[in-house]
């Protein structure tokens, strides 16, 4: 069924579709109607599932991990300082193993203060071990949460499903909405234990010697490496049930492709109908979507771009004495590989700034005309 | 995938960690003497009397103290108490009152002295039938033998009977004591007097003798005018109260005294309407009497005087006045004498009546030649063996403080003694299982080996004595109102109550005897505390912090290692 | 004077021995009492001493189930739990959370404050040894005037938070402080905690040989002499109104400071001036009992 939601209202319909247990959440611009049309259904005694309001963002994903613990469905949602402020709790959750489900709604982290659209706040969390899926619109959100509960239960592993903030989270757009039983078919009544178990009393978590922390930080590791293929086997079947998918990336006009364009979230909707124009005109450019970033799909991408001539990936985001971390990781990606392109970096949007089509446009044609390709260009207000 | 690989599961239990073995310390369980029981010259096991009394088992704990003790109800009356003074309580808010539960328990209970039913084929004669006669009787008698008493008087009880007045210990209180001890079968024959020789003969009949004549002829001062018509001796005053033409208007007692303070109490009695003073050499505070006799005295409206020796009694053939000099007291370091120093002053009191309380001494006559030393005291060891064989002393005879309990106590010696001669053993492999700690005290449970494992005196600490939570004492007994004090010779101590009595046993800190309160348990931070018939530490988990130690109120815990 | 009906009252033991406390540790043994007269409980160790005496993989100290939460969020992760428990219909088990005072005064306040306004369903025990012990004895908020630590050492400055009114200031059901040196007063609160639900504050001093310069024996002398001197009077708030539990001695603050050397260092004026608090705050806390 169709219906007209905004990117906040996709993710809240999510969580009630995924009849989650609980939710602990603090409020924060613009994540802020998720946690409100949470609170008004469960109000009017439709949600299924308990608010926990609770007096941080510190506080909220403690509260998850420890009620996933008890075997519940747990969710919770925030933004740029609020992600922040959890980064403890966001290492916790992953080395506790409990499948948490965040939403993130991309806010650039102060100092300077700003509400616009920056993935600063998502990605500086990228060595936590969460998953992170990055959504290009509303209804890649929706369908990405509940992916991400299937993904996450069976992985032990918990992920996030991040949105542009206001880009996507405020802008209104057609949705089309499984029905409950549908989901209720794809994603099951949590089948994981309580850990606290009378019959085998123990003590969940305590401190380990050195031997033993690498001993499980390895098993993590190869968790995670694990993950992306259950990921891809997760939106596999969504696509066989609902009809969509969207793999981990998704390459648009990039098999002849001199140029190829990487990019992720919401301008990723821009690049697209540029890249669709360019090529109407002749032009063989192409586009990578990277959706999943973590784990990151190192594969796929050396896949999609090697023998390409040149690569723009484009970062809504700085890592600061580095680059953009989307350049970054495909550079790492792209290590070793024969034939590798050349990659520029273009650093746009940051703090919300508005990218347009001329301005995705302009990276494209400066591509084309590049030599150098050792600093980030930024690019959009300068 | 299981838990247990993707986040750390600690099922092991600590228990694996033998932490005990930290330090070379541990707790040890040893269960000690209470100082009130070391204290007390007959050994009364105190906190296990206080122990049945709490439960109202009034029947079992006068079973107890007659263990010990043949006059519980005579010592709940009139003894000094030094198990009081050594009472861990006294640091807390008040020592128990020992002595008042003793008479209530003698007073309330109904029980009578254990003794084996045959006779050993051997005879014991004793001397005398007060408090050490009585004691070397019963014990001797407890230890199976056979025992004859001779008394010089017509009635069993010497200075108890003779010497303190009905208002401290009514004579019907003596007989139901001595009343008590009649089933045992000991043979009392009255009207018997016998000097030197006539002991001397009896030793010839029977196994051994206990001389425990006491002390009956006065110290006298040699005294200008001390053989004026009104001036009487303490011990005469009490024993063979004389009658009096005239009731006299002042009295003067010289003394300081328990003789002196009952004379004078005596003397208020008899003279209802006389000015009674008691003077005394010694400073006021510092009189040998009980506190408690001097206080209800002053109540009585006798004047107390400290610090005068008489100097001489003035009168033509009656007695008018006393003259005194002031005076100073003074230890001689070398014999431990008193020596009265003059320092000057001169009181000069009227007086129709003297009674003068200088101490006694005994009979020569009555102690057979050889038994006394140079200096004309008596020889004898502390078994209470003298030069003659066979013949043994007791009670005020032998005692550096004529008391009633060390009387009894000195009975109790001088029965051991003559057990183990009469064993053909040495005396001092008995003696050493019935003595309590550095206690002058014989315990005769020691006899079983009980005492073996008590090593040392029961002291709380200081933290145990803050558990015991509040600060709580009981009221005294009651006494006779003034009046009728005064006037009559009832008894002024009313006693307690069977619920006053086990009131007061509640605040028994029960020294040195685990009771199982498991405060150790609960405070022990390692769970090493293994209750039990005998609680004990666990030495696998005990690391040696000391605070059962430091917590146990009955201090029956050390630290060793 | 018999505390042997506490051991048939509250048979089960919470705490296995051969853990790691320091000989003579208070701490430990509210552990073991406050889970003795709980029972059947989910425990909740956060890093400090109590996580410690939990002990480390693959070993626990706790009889019961336990998980090693973070430093500041031990009253949200019970809450978690019990909120979990309770919507899977698990049957009702007491979720008991332990603080030290760093966890609870600093660090671990704002977390704690969201619970108690929540009105969470758990039983949150602050062990307060009155400073970071377990990183080595530096002073918490909890550390009282005078005291020395190693991060103060002339002796600390300022004053200690009334950490029972700030609780008791967010309405919860019931608030009350306890100590080792009265085990019987501290068992019987715990149970009485397991009888409401919400959020039920339980605040037990518990003094530290180690960080308090003392012989290890005295631990339980320091917990009563605290009591008495009226420095940790034993009270509760039960909806709202308070209560004393124990009338203290009244002895002189002398004689509690007088046993550790962490407070070796006073001045005679010092210990006037902490006499004087002592008895204001006595005072204020009479007035408050009637």
């Amino acid at each position: 069924m169709k219906k007209l939601l905004t990117g906040n209202e996709a993710i809240a319909l999510a969580v009630k579709l995924c009849r989650v247990d609980l939710v602990a959440a603090y409020p924060i611009t613009p994540q802020t109607p998720i946690y409100e049309k949470l609170a008004q259904w469960e109000a009017e005694g439709v949600l299924g599932g308990v608010m926990v309001r609770v007096e941080s963002e510190h506080s909220a994903m403690a509260t998850c991990i420890s009620a996933a613990m008890t075997g519940l469905r747990v969710f919770t949602a925030s933004s740029s300082q609020g992600i922040a402020l959890m980064h403890e709790m966001l290492h916790f959750a992953a080395g506790n193993r409990v499948p948490v489900v965040m939403a993130c709604v991309n806010r650039a982290l102060a100092i300077p203060w700003a509400f616009g659209s920056d993935q600063i706040d998502t990605l500086s969390q990228r060595d936590t071990g969460w998953i992170q899926f990055y959504c290009e619109d509303a209804q890649e959100a929706l369908d990405t949460v509940i992916e991400a509960y299937r993904v996450s239960e069976s992985t032990m592993l918990p992920s996030m499903v991040v949105i542009d903030g206001f880009f996507t989270s405020h802008l209104m757009e057609p949705v089309d909405v499984p029905l409950q039983e549908e989901v209720d078919a794809f994603l099951p009544r949590p089948s994981f234990p309580s850990r606290f178990d009378f019959q085998r009393p123990a003590f969940l978590s305590n401190v380990v010697g050195p031997k033993d922390y690498f001993r499980f930080r390895h098993r993590q590791f190869l968790d995670m490496k694990t993950a992306k293929r259950v990921v891809a086997e997760v939106d596999r079947a969504f696509r066989e049930t609902f009809g969509r998918g969207y793999g981990v990336v998704e390459q648009l006009y990039t098999e002849d492709a001199d140029l190829v364009l990487v990019t992720s979230g919401a301008l990723t909707g821009t690049a697209r109908v540029v890249v669709e124009r360019l090529r109407q005109k002749g032009e063989k450019v192409g586009l990578l979507k990277v959706k999943l970033f973590r784990p990151f799909p190192k594969e796929e991408v050396r896949q999609a771009l090697k023998g390409k001539k040149k690569v723009g990936v484009v970062d809504r985001n700085v890592s600061m004495g580095c680059g953009g971390i989307f350049c970054e990781e495909v550079k790492a990606a792209l290590y070793g590989v024969d034939e590798g392109p050349k990659v520029a970096n273009y650093i746009t949007g940051l703090g919300g700034l508005d990218v347009p089509p001329e301005l995705v446009e302009a990276m494209i044609e400066d591509l084309e005309q590049r030599e150098v390709f050792e600093e980030p260009i930024w690019i959009g207000a300068i | 995938m299981e838990l247990k690989d993707i986040v750390p599961v600690s099922e092991e239990s600590t228990v694996f960690f033998k932490t005990g073995r930290w330090s070379p310390y541990k707790a040890a369980f040893e269960e000690k003497i209470s100082p009130c029981t070391e204290a007390c010259p007959v050994g009364t096991d105190i906190p296990e009397v206080m122990w049945y009394v709490t439960q109202g088992l009034f029947d079992e704990a006068l079973a107890l103290l007659l263990e010990e003790n043949p006059l519980p109800g005579v010592c709940g009356r009139v003894c000094f108490h030094p198990c009081q003074g050594a009472c861990n309580r006294l640091d807390l808010d008040k020592g128990l009152k020992i002595r008042e539960v003793e008479r209530a328990v003698a007073d309330l209970g109904k029980a009578l002295p254990q003794a084996p039913v045959s006779f050993r084929d051997v005879k014991v004669a004793v001397v005398g039938s007060g408090p050490a006669g009585i004691s070397a009787a019963y014990f001797l008698r407890k230890l199976g033998y056979s025992v004859e008493v001779f008394e010089r008087k017509g009635q069993a009880g010497g200075m108890l009977r003779f010497g303190i007045p009905e208002y401290r210990l009514p004579k019907a209180v003596l007989e139901r004591e001595l009343q008590r001890l009649i089933p045992l079968g000991i043979r009392f024959n009255f009207e018997v007097s016998l000097d030197g020789q006539g002991i001397e003969r009896l030793l010839g009949e029977y196994a051994a003798v206990v001389l425990s004549t006491g002390l009956w002829s006065p110290r006298r001062l040699g005294l200008k005018g001390e053989g004026l018509k009104g001036v009487y001796y303490g011990i005469h005053w009490l024993s063979e109260p004389p009658k009096l033409d005239q009731a006299p208007r002042s009295v003067v007692v010289i003394g300081g005294g328990d003789v002196a303070v009952d004379a004078a109490r005596v003397s208020r009695r008899r003279f209802p309407h006389a000015v009674v003073k008691i003077v005394a050499p010694e400073q006021e505070g510092e009189f040998p009497a009980l506190p408690e006799g001097l206080s209800e005295a002053v109540e009585e409206e006798i004047e107390v005087i400290g610090g005068f020796k008489p100097l001489e009694f003035r009168g033509d053939d009656r007695l008018k006045g006393v003259v005194f000099e002031r005076v100073r007291v003074q230890k001689e370091e070398l014999s431990g004498q008193y020596l009265f120093i003059p320092v000057g002053g001169i009181m000069e009191l009227e007086a129709e009546l003297a009674i003068i309380c200088a101490g006694q001494t005994f009979d020569k006559r009555s102690i057979p030649e050889g038994v006394l030393g140079e200096k004309g005291r008596p020889l004898v060891d502390r078994y209470g063996r003298t030069t003659l064989r066979g013949l043994y002393l007791a009670g005020d005879l032998t005692a550096s403080r004529p008391t009633v309990v060390e009387a009894l106590s000195s009975g109790k010696r001088v029965a051991l003694a003559i057990h183990a001669e009469l064993l053909g053993e040495d005396p001092e492999v008995l003696f050493s299982e019935v003595r309590l700690g550095e206690g002058k005290g014989i315990s005769f449970r020691g006899l079983n080996g009980k005492h073996k494992t008590l090593r040392k005196v029961a002291r709380p600490k200081e933290t145990a004595r803050l558990l015991v939570e509040r600060v709580w004492d009981t009221p005294e007994p009651k006494r006779l109102p003034l009046g009728e004090r005064i006037s009559t010779f009832l008894e002024v101590n009313l006693g307690m109550s069977e619920s006053q009595a086990m009131e007061e046993a509640k605040r028994c800190l029960v020294c040195g005897k685990c009771v199982k309160c498991d405060l150790c348990f609960l405070c022990c931070p390692d769970l090493a505390v293994i209750k039990g018939e005998r609680y004990r530490s666990d030495e696998d988990y005990c690391k040696g912090c000391g605070i059962c130690v430091e917590v146990c109120p009955r201090n029956v815990w050390e630290l060793e290692g | 004077m018999d505390w042997s009906y506490l051991s048939e009252k509250f048979p089960e033991e919470g705490l296995r021995p051969g853990h790691f406390a320091c000989p003579g540790c208070g701490m430990a043994l509210a552990i073991r009492l406050v889970l003795k007269a709980v029972g059947r409980c989910i425990v909740v160790a956060i890093p400090g001493c109590n996580a410690v005496i939990g002990n480390t993989f693959p070993y626990s100290a706790f009889h019961y189930p336990a998980f090693h939460s973070a430093f500041e969020i031990a009253a949200p992760t019970a809450g978690g739990i019990s909120r979990g428990l309770k919507l899977k219909g698990m049957g009702y088990v007491p979720v008991v959370a332990f603080a030290g005072d760093g966890g609870t005064f600093d660090i671990g306040l704002q977390a704690l404050s969201g619970a108690c306004d929540r009105n969470e369903d758990l039983i949150y025990v602050c062990l307060d040894n009155e400073a970071y012990m377990n990183t080595g004895i530096q002073s918490s908020s909890s550390t009282p005037p005078f005291a020395w630590t190693m991060t103060t050492p002339l002796g600390r400055s300022g004053v200690k938070k009334r950490i029972m009114e700030i609780v008791a200031a967010h309405r919860i059901p019931y608030a009350a402080t306890a100590s080792i040196g009265f085990p019987s007063d501290l068992m019987e609160k715990v149970k009485k905690a397991t009888e409401f639900r919400g959020t039920r504050f339980l605040y037990i001093l518990t003094p530290c040989p180690t960080g308090w310069r003392m012989p290890e024996h005295l631990t339980i002398k320091a917990a009563l002499l605290a009591v008495h001197c009226k420095v940790h009077p034993l009270y509760e708030i039960v909806e709202g109104n308070y209560r004393l539990n124990v009338m203290p001695l009244g002895l002189p603050i002398r004689d509690y400071l007088s046993i550790q050397g962490r407070y070796r260092h006073l001045k005679e004026d010092q210990v006037e001036v902490l006499q004087q608090e002592i008895d204001r705050d006595w005072d204020r806390l009479l007035r408050l009992c009637q």
